[in-house]
Order: structure tokens, then sequence, then C-alpha cells
């Protein structure tokens, strides 16, 4: 029953898959911390501290402290996804094995 | 492309890469829950910025402002404890809901599944049924398949922009809000966020709908912890079904060899995350129990009882007998109920007001001669409640303390006086730090008292 040539819901390929884990799971933690962080800081402080005239309203402040904390929850995921070592499946990994 | 028709379905093939999942639509009693559930949380989620409380926006989170109006409650950035504790609460509800009963919140409660199920049901009613839907795909560009596909994502746009307005209308109040997006006089972070948020619903609820579930959701990938053999799980009966296969209609299955299981494979067509029930429970099973009805269907169709798949539990198929409760589903309800009783006693106990004492950071003490040592702080009275009250403030701590500046003041209702208040104390008692202790009373009667401890300081030794 399956012969469309349009896929609806195609998989998806790893880096796909990496990408949009890290685009959905940084925006969950950068909504809570930003909670977090509005609980305690004014988001006019971080207004004030940025200066920039068309950017001066309380609004903006918990918006630029949002895409900040999602910036840099992706980048961190970002880094680590680089950096943490899949197992090898090459012929060497199979000649170590033995 | 594989090809795949009806007859020769070949399993194992679901899985290539470039096959995808075409759900076809289903009914029966959890196809009508869930469009029930997606009508009550939609519903109630559009709705909810529009209701009003004592002449306010019953729920209303002020950003600007920074106060929550949840009802009758106004929660200031001060009781963000209150928020933390409800979210863990949350969190824990869903543990001990999916040690009961799997996961019904991603099959009918999760906004993923229920705008998933509102943006399907605009495609359906447009497009047609699955058949339909796959022949206009594959049709050359008609007038009547641009008219249909121009039509879907008007309706597709609206809901979305929709969503994302409601979204906002909970931070920013909605009535004006509404009335400045229609006179394109609307603040530019509010447009934003409504675009924002409105594109969100549109890409996840109808394009990327169960892969967000599959590879997105963390969730997904975590809630088999919570699980055991007691958990209501949407499984197939193998024992009654196996072997499966097909048969003529009236023939003598059992003379055949054949279990219930006709092999007409409507679980795996129904099922929105493309997975075959029968090889037993799969991560991406949402638990939408579409298979669930789609059996039944064919179950009545070839006259065999129904519930070949159905909600049941590891050890019901093993014909063990089932305990609700075990020691997950305790524990789960242990911290439950602790944290409900915290929350609700420190909710009873919530102070309606709040005193803040901040030192003057310039200099530690000044000493103004005879009349002794004098402190400076800054102290920031907040009244949570909707009404003015008068106060006074005392401070006690050191022998001969006294305050140099106004001590009754009236703080209006929901706001914050921030005072300057100079302290002093004889040389003879302020000598180096010492605690005292700042209380705020009101004077009406209505009973507030509020402490908050600061520190006095002194030279380090009487001249």
């Amino acid at each position: 029953m399956q012969d469309s040539d349009k896929p609806a819901l195609p998989e998806w390929s790893r880096d796909t898959q990496k990408i949009a884990v890290l685009t959905w799971i940084s925006f969950l933690i950068a909504a809570a911390f930003t909670m977090l962080l509005f609980a305690f800081i004014d988001p006019l402080v971080i207004v004030d501290a940025i200066n920039v005239k068309w950017l001066e309203s309380s609004n903006s402040g918990y918006a630029i402290g949002f895409f900040f904390l999602w910036a840099n929850g992706w980048a961190a995921g970002w880094l680590t996804l680089r950096l943490v070592r899949r197992k090898r499946h090459g012929p060497a990994a199979k000649i170590r094995k033995r | 492309m594989a090809k795949q028709s009806g007859s020769n379905f070949q399993y194992g093939q679901l899985y290539r890469s470039e096959d995808k999942v075409y759900p076809r639509e289903v009914s029966g009693r959890f196809a009508r829950l869930r469009r029930l559930a997606m009508f009550v949380l939609l519903g109630a989620f559009y709705i909810g910025p529009w209701l009003v409380w004592d002449g306010r926006q019953a729920i209303l989170f002020d950003l600007p402002a920074r106060k929550f109006y949840i009802l009758g409650m106004t929660l200031w950035p001060q009781d963000f404890v209150y928020l933390a504790l409800l979210l863990i609460i949350l969190a824990v509800s869903l543990f001990f809901f999916t040690a009961l009963a799997g996961r019904l919140w991603c099959g009918f409660a999760c906004p993923q599944t229920v705008w998933t199920e509102a943006f399907t049901w605009i495609e359906m009613a447009v497009e047609g049924n699955r058949s339909q839907r796959m022949k206009l795909d594959v049709a050359p560009w008609t007038v009547d398949k641009i008219r249909k596909k121009a039509l879907k994502q008007f309706l597709w746009i609206a809901l979305a922009l929709f969503t994302g307005f409601s979204f906002v209308g909970y931070f920013s109040a909605v009535r004006p809000l509404a009335i400045n997006l229609v006179n394109f006089e609307a603040n530019a972070w509010a447009v934003f966020w409504v675009l924002f948020y409105g594109f969100a619903t549109y890409g996840n609820a109808g394009y990327m709908r169960e892969q967000v579930c599959k590879y997105m959701c963390p969730y997904a990938r975590f809630q088999g912890a919570m699980f055991d053999h007691d958990t209501l799980i949407i499984s197939y009966d193998a024992e009654r079904g196996e072997p499966r296969g097909s048969r003529r209609r009236g023939s003598d299955a059992k003379a055949q060899g054949l279990g219930d299981c006709i092999d007409c494979t409507m679980c795996v067509q129904v099922c929105p995350t493309g997975i075959d029930i029968r090889e037993g429970l799969q991560y991406e099973c949402i638990a939408c129990a579409a298979c669930i009805d789609a059996c039944d269907t064919i179950m009545d169709k070839v006259g065999s009882p129904r519930g070949l798949i159905r909600y049941s539990t590891e050890h019901a198929l093993e014909h063990k007998s089932y305990r609700l409760w075990r020691p997950r589903t305790l524990v789960y309800s242990a911290i439950l109920v602790l944290l409900l009783t915290a929350m609700v006693t420190s909710m009873a106990l919530r102070k309606p007001a709040i005193l803040d004492v901040i030192r003057d950071r310039n200099a530690l003490y000044r000493d103004v001669g005879r009349q002794g040592i004098e402190n400076s702080f800054t102290v920031r009275v907040i009244n949570k409640q909707n009404n003015a009250h008068p106060f006074t403030l005392s401070v006690s701590g050191i022998e001969g303390l006294k305050i140099n500046t106004d001590t009754d003041f009236v703080v209006e209702g929901e706001s914050v006086m921030t005072l300057p208040v100079s302290l002093t104390a004889p040389h003879e008692s302020a000598v180096g730090g010492n605690v005292i202790n700042f209380e705020l009373r009101s004077t009406d009667g209505s009973n507030i008292y509020v402490t908050e401890e600061s520190r006095f300081r002194g030279p380090a030794e009487n001249r």
C-alpha cells in the first residue's frame, strides 16, 4: 500500500538527527534556564549592559537572555558531539580484537 | 523505491532509509478519545488567555512587570520556588502515570501529538483520505490540486499564527495585543514571538510530526526506564495471533495451523511512527493506539474477538498476576504526595509581604561624633497583596540602636517601595559586626509581620 513517490515522513540522516536533537534539547534547556535566570535578574540589567538604542525594553532583555542561553547550549552540545569519539569499526578494530 | 503493495508487503523493508510513513487514517474508540483530547486541550489553550478573573486576565505571565497572575494568585520573582516545585510535581506525575499506563502522555496529551492531530485533521478535510492524498501528491499540478494545496497551506498557516498569537497572549495582555496586531501597531517583540511560535507549530505539526518523537524527544529515550512488567503497554498477543497468515474467508484457520492474525498489515499501515507492533514494544511507539483501533476493526470483519492488539501488561501476557502497588508506583506516589504537601503548605504559609535589606556598599560605617556610628541601608518592601497597607519598620539587636529616617509609610497594592534607611548606634555598642533584625509590621490590623536579618558594622575596637 505504500507506493507514493513522495515520502511523508522520511527517515532522517545522522546529521539531520544531530542538528534536530541539538536544536530541540538546547531550546528546552534554554527555556528552563531563562525562567531561572530572570527569577533573579531583572532583564533591564542585560539591556543596560548592551546599551543599544532600539533594544531598550525589558522584552528585549528576555529575548536576548533566551537566545544567548540557546546559542550557548547549542554550541556546547555541538562541540560535545564533535569531540565524542565513536567506536571504530574499520579493519584495524577487527585486527586489534584478535 | 521498494515496490510494496498490499499482498506482497515485506517486513524488514520498512526500515529502509528511503521508505516513508504514510499513516492511514483510522477510526475507533481510541481515535475518538484522541480527537476528544485534542478538542479539550486545544480548546483550553486557545480560550485560556481570554478568561477573566476579578476584572483582569486570569492567566497572565506579565514579563515586563515581572508578575505572574494565575487565577486569584499573584506570583513574584521571589516566588520562583513555586514554579520550580510545580514543574517537579508535573515531572513526577509524568513518571507515575508512565509507570502505570505507559506513554499516555505521548499518545494523547503531548502538544506535539495534539497539534499533529489538528494539522492532519485539516489535511484530511482538504485533501481527502490516505489514498486520495497519495494520488494528489503524484498528480500533475492542475487547478484543482493548486486549489487544494493552497487551501491546506492557508488553513495550516492560519492555525499556526493563531497558535502563536494565543501563546503570546499568555505573556502580554491578550485584548490589547489582538487590537494592536490587527492595527499593525503591535510591539515588535510580540510580532516576532507570534511568528516564531507560529513557525515552530507549522513546522512541527505540519511537517516533522512523529519525527519529533522519534528523533528529538528526550522523554522518548528515557521513558523505558519507568516501565516495568506491570506497566500497561500496547501489545500484540502473539500467543493468540501466531502463526500469522492470510486465509480464505470461511476457511478453518485452526486446521491450517494459523493463529488469529490474518497478516493484513493494517496495524503497520496506521502506525504514525512506522513500526510493526507485532515485533513487540519498541521505543518509537508513542502509544497512540491506532493499531488497536485498526486491528479491532479487522477482527470484527473476520469475526474474531477483539483485542488481538490491546492495552495489556507483560505479566498479563505471560498469564501472571497484575500488581498495581509495587515498589516503583509506591515510590513515585510517595514522592508525589510529599511534593504536593510541601507545595500546598508553603503556598498557604506564603508571606503577603517581602522585606529586603541591602547594606550600603560605599561605606561600611560613618562616625557621626556624639550621635555614635551610622550605617546606611536600602530597604525594599514588597506588598504582594492587591490592596495598600500602612507599615511600620523597627530594628533591634544592639543596645541603643535607632532609626533616623521615617518608620511609617504606606505601600500600595502589588508594588515595591524602596527607601533609604539610616541607623545609628552608640559608640560603645557598635563594635565590629553585629547582627541586627529589621521588623516590618502592618498597622491596619491585617497582621502582616516579616523580619529580615542584616549586619550593623562599626570600628574594630572602641576608641
